[in-house]
């Protein structure tokens, strides 16, 4: 069964995938199914402190040992092209707001291919376009192509309008994609990012200062009708904080109800880069 | 992350060559983790005292909701033990 299920599945290994022994695959998916925060952190807690299990083949626990990948440490059998996990060549997806960035790089990090959306010959605002990322991986796995890569692994850095389109032009351009790892940096509180973009309340459209007045998280009807000033929202916090206690009594005072549609984003200064 | 755990960690392996289910899949295991909504954040500098607005108001959101979802379900109940048995 076992034999079957995996020569369906991965269709280029030549290898039959022995099922392992390992806690931590198995571990990794009754926690992935049971609890969805943090499930690769707690799994390789968990990894050190169980001791080896017994394999339990059911199918829910394969399918989440299929999407997790092989560890570094681990036995594996899975061999794309001859050759292991860890040694397959990455393709660097840095996806930017205006621009999108691949460079295909071998296991140890020595350059082999680089496009970006720029050097495809678009400009200025088509940079940020998903086609254009998407021209840009079809040339990329063109010239790696031309370098003997087939199989690839993709890490993503960056949330931009070309994260997903480039893989895509990716696997269009010829390549095959095994594995998508996000790299996004996420700082502990680093650096200091630029201060806020503020965009004029008067260009708020009528509908949407008509849609604020609607929900019972908004300032009051008669702010709406002209520049909403950041001091009638300071009030609108307060009246939340005590409309969430007067909550704490069985009687619920709004009609409208919790299938209202809120406002997308609290009320604040309307921030154009958070959608 | 960049050096710790590199390919282990947020990453998800393509199956039978889906691109878009692994994308979709890892998406999916970002915004449960948070990642997504904290970059986003993150792009400009969010001043603390906006900060901590937004938790309040998060938080009075989420006490709302749950108390509301609890309402309606309460009231949408059909099937009830029947409170005057044995009257």
């Amino acid at each position: 069964m076992y034999l079957r299920l995996y020569s369906l599945i991965r269709g280029s290994c030549q290898q039959v995938f022995e099922p392992l022994n390992s806690s931590g695959r198995l571990i990794g998916g009754n926690v992935g199914l049971q609890r969805p925060l943090s499930s690769s952190a707690i799994r390789l807690q968990e990894a050190d402190a169980k001791p080896v299990e017994t394999k339990s083949p059911s199918a829910t626990s394969k399918r989440q040992k299929d999407l997790f990948p092989p560890f570094p440490g681990e036995e594996s059998s899975l061999t794309w092209d001859s050759k292991k996990f860890e040694e397959l060549p990455i393709a660097h997806v840095k996806a930017t707001y205006n621009n999108t960035h691949i460079q295909v790089t071998d296991c140890a990090g020595q350059y082999m291919v680089r496009t970006s959306c720029g050097s495809e010959g678009f400009k200025n605002v088509k940079k940020s376009t998903p086609i254009a990322a998407q021209t840009a991986g079809i040339s990329a796995a063109a010239k790696a192509r031309a370098k003997g890569v087939t199989y690839v692994r993709v890490l993503v850095k960056g949330l931009g309008p070309g994260r997903l389109s480039a893989i895509k032009g990716l696997t269009m351009g010829g390549l095959e994609v095994v594995s998508i790892t996000d790299n996004t940096p996420v700082p502990h509180n680093g650096c200091r990012p630029r201060k806020a973009r503020r965009m004029n309340c008067f260009s708020l459209s009528l509908q949407q200062q008509l849609s604020f007045s609607q929900s019972p998280f908004t300032p009051s009807v008669r702010a709406t009708t002209k520049h909403v000033s950041s001091a009638t929202k300071r009030d609108s916090y307060q009246r939340l904080t005590q409309m969430a206690e007067h909550l704490r009594c069985p009687r619920i005072a709004c009609a409208s109800g919790g299938g209202s549609d809120m406002e997308p984003e609290y009320p604040c200064w309307d921030f154009v880069g958070s959608d | 992350m960049a050096n710790h755990l590199r390919f282990v960690a947020r990453t998800v392996m393509v199956q039978n060559g889906n691109v878009d289910a692994a994308y979709g899949a890892l998406s999916r295991v970002l915004s449960t983790d948070g990642i997504i909504e904290s970059v986003k954040r993150r792009r400009y500098y969010e001043k603390p005292c906006r900060k901590r607005e937004r938790k309040s108001y998060e938080n009075c959101k989420r006490i709302y909701n749950t108390e509301m979802a609890r309402k309606i379900s309460f009231v949408s109940k059909a099937q009830r033990q029947d409170p005057w048995l044995g009257c």
